[in-house]
């Protein structure tokens, strides 16, 4: 398994490994999506999604990358799994498109990604941890 | 060892247990408290958050600290305006999460009789769980003007009582809120959860006054033993959460701009005297009056319930206060009354006896403070004091504090064990998830009990009585 889940004592973290950075960016999503919805059988819907990311740093995008996946959630009850994947780690850019799944029943609430205890470290094997407020 | 006990529930942690340190760590716990934290991160936080520019006094713990994300939960620490900062990690991402409590003038015996009905019927009533959608349906204009006038908007448009008003902080209406600082994102989550009470450790509960331990001032607050009372635990719910992500990006940049380096990202913050710092300010106000808002309208959601069930029945609004928020407030810094900005990530703000903010009719005695214990447990209404003003920035705990972090809670004991072991004590429970009830479990927080006892005992703040469940909602 790509991810695994770290004891906080009121949250909780995630630490996802891969081999290279887009492949970070797809598998940090899965870890994600995993948390709070525990198995992902996906149903596609018609809408297609761009995600355009353009961060201070590295760190950074990947925060925003998974605080962009919770937006969607929030406010479409969709999840995002693109298809295509496009990182400029120097730039700290992204560029992911795809189509939207409709969202399966919540296991687990998360608040927000946070920065606190967040690390993105280069690789091969690319390798990011985040604590989630809960 | 850097940390140093000074008193039974005083401990100090040393400015050399972390390079960078301005001030000292000032920690209120007895042994049991202090055993925990120093199984967890939660020491080097209050130590990060004493290497912030600009602090005054000490990094606070409350004694319900424990591992945050920047802050600790149950942090506290006041910044001078002109060379101090603002961050929202001392906020958190719900901005103004915070309590309420009614009082009905029903006893417990008449509540038994249809607790099942009346339980379920709340449930139904009032939207929780996760991502769940208001009862109102509100334009985007509408909206902003929650932003800027907070439980006020809800009082208008007949969603509250103005009577409420006087017992809500700040009068309901945080008065420097900036709509326009707020990212149409934020309002985009925040239009369709309006009046909901959100998950994890949000809740609504029915309890009982089951214990005085203050007469004089629980006469002042109208509670009397036997009498029902209603709590509601939220806050800003997807609102704040994107206003306090929008605005550490931005801090990030400051603190570029203004030369400031933080040990945790999570801290980034801007001078106070900032233009970044005067935006988040403004988003913060506009995304706690939301919460304010929020709570009104679940308030009355409450009262039209109890009025099905109890036609001559009628709540009055003991008091509602923030646990999450930064203010800027009056205090008394090296003999000179002066405004500091003080944040509370997890932490009561609790005004002595006379302050000019409390509301006539508690000038006298001093604020409500509500505390809240975990599912199944007690809940404690305290009184702000003198000590506490003068000595933590008129501060005390918000709760009781994890101690086991939710994996392990979520092991510990399927759904229903716990839901027949609180049936069994008489405690009702209705969920939206049930991984929610594992996670909440009462062995998964501190006993409330004894952390009420500390800031009594070191006299930041005093008990005037105890709540015992009688049902609980969960999201």
């Amino acid at each position: 398994m790509p991810w695994v889940e770290l004891p906080h004592t009121a949250d909780a973290g995630l630490e996802i490994t891969a081999s290279s950075v887009e492949d970070l960016v797809t598998e940090a999503a899965r870890g994600f999506y995993a948390f709070m919805f525990g198995e992902v059988s996906l149903v596609r819907s018609a809408e297609e999604h761009t995600v355009e990311l353009e961060c201070m740093d590295l760190l950074e995008l990947f925060v925003s990358w998974l605080n962009e996946l919770l937006y969607i959630y929030d406010t479409r009850e969709k999840v995002f799994f693109p298809e295509t994947i496009e990182v400029d780690p120097k730039r700290a850019r992204l560029l992911a498109k795809g189509n939207l799944h409709i969202a399966p029943s919540l296991a687990r609430a998360v608040k927000a990604v946070t920065y606190g205890g967040a690390e993105v470290s280069e690789g091969p094997p690319w390798r990011l941890r985040v604590y989630l407020d809960l | 060892m850097a940390l140093k006990q000074i008193d039974p529930v005083r401990w100090v942690l040393e400015r050399d247990f972390k390079i960078g340190m301005k001030v000292t760590g000032l920690i209120y716990g007895d042994s049991y408290i202090i055993q925990n934290l120093e199984k967890e991160g939660a020491l080097t936080q209050i130590a990060n958050v004493a290497c912030l520019p600009g602090i005054l006094k000490h990094s606070f713990a409350m004694p319900d600290v424990h591992w945050g994300y920047g802050f600790p939960i149950g942090g506290v620490a006041a910044f001078s305006l002109n060379e101090g900062i603002i961050s929202p990690g001392g906020v958190g991402y719900d901005i103004s999460c915070g309590v309420r409590v009614m009082l009905t003038f029903i006893e417990e015996k008449e509540v038994a009789s249809c607790i099942d009905e009346l339980t379920a019927a709340l449930f139904s009533r009032v939207p929780c769980g996760v991502g769940s959608k208001g009862a109102l349906k509100i334009s985007e204009t509408e909206l902003l003007s929650v932003l800027a006038k907070g439980a006020l908007w809800a009082v208008k448009k007949g969603y509250g009582r103005s009577e409420d008003l006087e017992c809500i902080e700040e009068r309901g209406t945080l008065p420097h809120a900036n709509p326009d600082a707020v990212s149409k994102k934020a309002i985009e989550r925040g239009k369709p959860q309006l009046g909901t009470l959100g998950s994890g450790n949000h809740f609504l509960e029915i309890q009982v006054i089951d214990e005085i331990y203050d007469e004089n001032v629980a006469r002042q607050f109208g509670l009397n033993p036997g009498q029902v009372t209603v709590m509601i635990h939220c806050g800003s719910r997807g609102l704040g959460h994107q206003v306090c992500d929008d605005y550490i990006k931005v801090m990030h940049r400051a603190m570029n701009k203004y030369g400031i380096s933080v040990p945790d990202r999570q801290l980034c913050c801007a001078p106070l005297k900032s233009e970044e710092a005067k935006q988040y300010l403004g988003a913060m106000q506009a995304a706690a009056n939301y919460a304010l808002a929020n709570r009104e309208i679940i308030g009355h959601l409450v009262r039209e319930v109890f009025g099905d069930f109890f036609p001559k029945s009628d709540l009055k609004l003991l008091y509602d206060v923030s646990h999450n928020m930064a203010h800027i407030e009056k205090h008394d810094v090296e003999g000179k009354q002066a405004d500091v900005c003080v944040h509370r990530k997890g932490a009561t703000r609790a005004f002595p006896p006379g302050h000019p903010s409390l509301p006539e009719k508690y000038r006298q005695v001093g604020q409500p403070v509500i505390i809240p214990g975990s599912m199944g447990t007690e809940s404690y209404i305290l009184v702000g004091t003198k000590r506490g003003m003068e000595e933590c920035f008129a501060s005390t705990c918000h709760g009781a504090g994890r101690v086991l972090s939710r994996k392990a809670a979520m092991k510990s004991e399927k759904a229903d064990t716990i839901l027949k072991r609180l049936e069994d004590r008489g405690i009702k429970v209705m969920a939206e998830t049930i991984g929610t009830v594992r996670e909440e479990i009462p062995e998964a927080y501190k006993d409330v009990s004894r952390v009420v006892d500390v800031v009594e005992k070191a006299g930041i703040s005093r008990k005037v009585a105890r709540l015992r469940p009688l049902a609980v909602i969960k999201g």
